[in-house]
């Protein structure tokens, strides 16, 4: 790999076989800390090993893009969230109906819309904000989200995945946006429900 | 009038969640909003929480990015052979 005299970067390599010998000393270097980002994000081994071997491949395709201005380390990260964003599309789209009525077997509020006795935001000691640093908080927070429907916990984390505007995310997903705060809606419901039960009502 | 402008609890958790993810509201979504919120303790709650949850996930996401989440017991490790296989998918020129 060629360097550029003054500021030692990487210069973009021309020949395959420096992209190669550039791509392999990557995979040694940030392969284990991409599939431990690609296995939080999906939570299944073999997905998350599909996702960071696709994420290498296309790094030596569109190697010829990466101009040094990021750290190798950040392009990559980049690709593997684009990788993990189109996986959660595709995901969504291969369900048959993700519509969600309102009304059916809300767990959470009456037919009229009011709380269910059972389902009523109880007071919290403390902010969950506060307690990001309690290593317990963290794996509780973990599990709830495991617990969510695939697609409702996909469609939560795309928007952060990806920064991207509602529009679009509904746009890629090929929903309405009415059905977008629908499952927003039921996913943080559950999430909320779910923090209660398992954390804040067991302190 | 009143009738009309008044939110149920669900609808009233919807919009903040809508507020919350899209960062604005109609004008009448938010003046029912805020109406709705006044007088019921319960959807404020609700909506200081589901705030709070919201910035959770946001740093925890990132924080993960930076490699700072603590896993109890065994981080999850790539298999012995992946970076064999992995190497060898791309001398093979599969990815160019």
């Amino acid at each position: 790999m060629r360097k550029d005299e003054k500021n030692n970067i990487p210069t973009p390599a021309s020949s395959e076989h420096e992209i190669n010998s550039q791509l392999q000393q990557w995979v040694n270097l940030y392969a284990a800390d991409l599939y431990r980002r690609a296995y939080y994000l999906t939570s299944h081994r073999e997905t998350a090993e599909d996702l960071v071997q696709e994420t290498f491949l296309a790094a030596t395709q569109q190697f010829g893009q990466y101009e040094g201005k990021s750290a190798p380390k950040t392009w990559l990260q980049g690709i593997l969230n684009h990788k993990v964003a189109d996986y959660f599309r595709l995901r969504f789209r291969q369900k048959p109906s993700q519509d969600i009525d309102p009304s059916a077997n809300d767990t959470y509020f009456t037919e009229s819309g009011a709380w269910r006795t059972e389902a009523l935001p109880a007071k919290w000691d403390d902010s969950p904000e506060n307690l990001l640093d309690v290593p317990e908080f963290g794996r509780v927070f973990e599990e709830c989200l495991e617990h969510l429907p695939a697609t409702w916990h996909d469609v939560l984390l795309l928007k952060f995945i990806e920064s991207k505007k509602s529009e679009e995310i509904c746009q890629s997903l090929g929903i309405t946006t009415t059905n977008y705060w629908q499952i927003i809606h039921r996913a943080k419901l559950q999430m909320r429900h779910c923090l209660e039960q398992l954390w804040f009502q067991r302190r | 009038m009143m009738k009309y402008l008044m939110l149920s609890c669900r609808e009233a958790t919807r919009l903040t969640e809508k507020k919350l993810t899209s960062g604005r509201l109609s004008l009448l979504d938010n003046i029912q909003l805020a109406m709705h919120l006044r007088m019921c303790e319960r959807c404020r709650r609700y909506a200081q929480q589901s705030t709070a949850i919201e910035k959770v996930l946001e740093r925890q996401l990132k924080e993960q990015e930076e490699n700072e989440v603590n896993y109890e017991g065994e981080p999850p490790v790539l298999p012995n052979d992946f970076r064999e296989r992995l190497l060898r998918r791309l001398q093979q020129g599969d990815g160019i």
